[in-house]
């Protein structure tokens, strides 16, 4: 059991050390320019009144992968952890326009704590506690949503990590007034157009809400804009607004790849979790591992 | 006896529990919470110390010594997370009602930790110690 979840975490890690470059050179061609050569881009499904399919149309396999997962580029040596140095993300006028990391509007605390992380890496996500915002989006193994009308929600369901799920109410109703913090706050979604426009608060403060942990508060509120462009790309951004952590809202966001053919499938993060040989390599001498945090 | 081993086992159960929860935590303001340990002039000379902070937007604030004679609402409370050294002062009265300065300058170790440290000098009136606390 334990060697076919690590060949699956294996085949995953591998498309997600492909995708950028899949993805810078699709982002590429569909750019057209001068060359004008690329096909159309196969159009977003619809469903029959018309609304945007997020998630797998029916008779279709496929699941999210991110392309980028950082949420703000590092500039600064101490701003670079260990994983930036092993991936090859992709740049030009094909990525994401995201925040880069002197952009960032951190307090003075914020951007303390956010070193600190950096350095030791002990991500809570890897160690198969749930997160928020985008690292519950840009989730190892794939990402899926799936619109309940009836109901009157979306859920967001992740492979990795926990292994777990967040309902979007669509219902109109508005956030609980007095609401236990959790790690993925309380959703509520509207349709603009074809974005689908996500307001979460009521986080707690345990998880991160991406890969390299930028800090929140019990304060945070996050906004969430989802589209899809095309078929085969998910267009994610995301507004952070935290006044005990940053000066000001702000925002960045990512790009997601289709991965036809892949469908999400059970993940016990508890069970032989590979996070540190996969995510911060077992003999990895350069972290910082003096931190008394258990992982 | 089994009654007795069978509360044993749960009590150690709880207990296992809550510390594993409680080590494993990743949060927000490093400093938020409560700290408890002790203060004093030399080793053996000790008193227990408890400390009570909060962040709202960009202000430090709390409490020292909650509940007790002694209590003093922190007045100036600052962070250099750059080294992360922590100033905290507060206005406080003796035994015989006459304000008294406390004067806390400190480090803060451990961040990534629930249970993190923080250490230094600890001046009150014309007493100076050191102090260690541990965020509970």
């Amino acid at each position: 059991m334990r060697r076919r979840h690590f060949f699956a975490a294996c085949v995953a890690t591998a498309v997600l050390a492909v995708s950028p470059m899949l993805t810078h050179t699709s982002f590429a061609q569909r750019g057209g320019g001068a060359q004008g050569a690329a096909a159309p881009a196969r159009p977003a499904p619809r469903t029959p009144d018309g609304k945007i399919i997020l998630g797998s149309p029916v008779g279709e396999k496929g699941t999210w992968m991110a392309v980028d997962n950082r949420i703000a580029i590092p500039e600064k040596p101490e701003e670079f952890g260990d994983r930036d140095a092993a991936a090859n993300f992709p740049t030009g006028p094909g990525a994401f326009p995201k925040a880069k990391m002197s952009q960032v509007p951190f307090q003075p605390w914020a951007r303390g704590l956010f070193i600190y992380r950096t350095k030791h890496e002990f991500e809570p996500y890897t160690r198969c506690k749930p997160a928020g915002g985008a690292r519950m989006v840009a989730t190892a193994y794939g990402t899926d949503f799936i619109d309940v009308p009836d109901q009157k929600r979306i859920y967001i369901t992740q492979t990795g990590g926990p292994h777990s799920f967040r309902p979007i109410y669509m219902d109109g109703r508005p956030h609980p007034k007095d609401m236990d913090p959790t790690y993925y706050g309380h959703s509520v979604g509207h349709w603009e157009g074809d974005t689908l426009v996500i307001d979460t608060v009521g986080f707690n403060e345990r998880s991160w809400i991406d890969l390299r942990g930028m800090p929140t508060t019990e304060s945070l509120h996050l906004i969430e804009r989802i589209s899809r462009p095309d078929f085969t790309t998910l267009r994610y951004e995301i507004t952070i607004d935290d006044p005990e952590a940053y000066t000001a809202p702000w925002t960045t966001g990512m790009f997601f790849r289709w991965a036809p053919g892949a469908e999400q499938f059970e993940f016990v993060c508890q069970d032989g979790n590979l996070a540190p040989i996969l995510m911060i390599g077992a003999d990895n001498k350069k972290l910082d591992r003096s931190s008394r945090i258990a992982p | 006896m089994r009654a007795k081993a069978l509360c044993f086992v749960c009590v150690l159960a709880c207990f296992t529990i809550s510390t594993i929860t409680r080590v494993a935590a990743q949060e927000g303001h490093p400093l938020i919470g409560t700290w408890s340990g002790d203060w004093g002039p030399s080793g053996t000379e000790r008193k227990p110390a408890l400390i009570v902070l909060e962040w709202k937007t960009t202000t430090l604030s709390g409490v020292i010594n909650p509940g007790d004679a002694d209590e003093a609402k922190i007045r100036v409370g600052t962070l250099d997370s750059t080294k992360w050294a922590v100033h905290l002062e507060a206005d406080s009265k003796d035994d015989r009602g006459n304000p008294v300065k406390i004067v806390i300058d400190g480090k803060l170790e451990n961040i990534g930790s629930f249970n993190r440290t923080l250490t230094g000098t600890w001046t009150r009136g014309n007493v100076k110690g050191n102090f260690k606390l541990t965020r509970e």
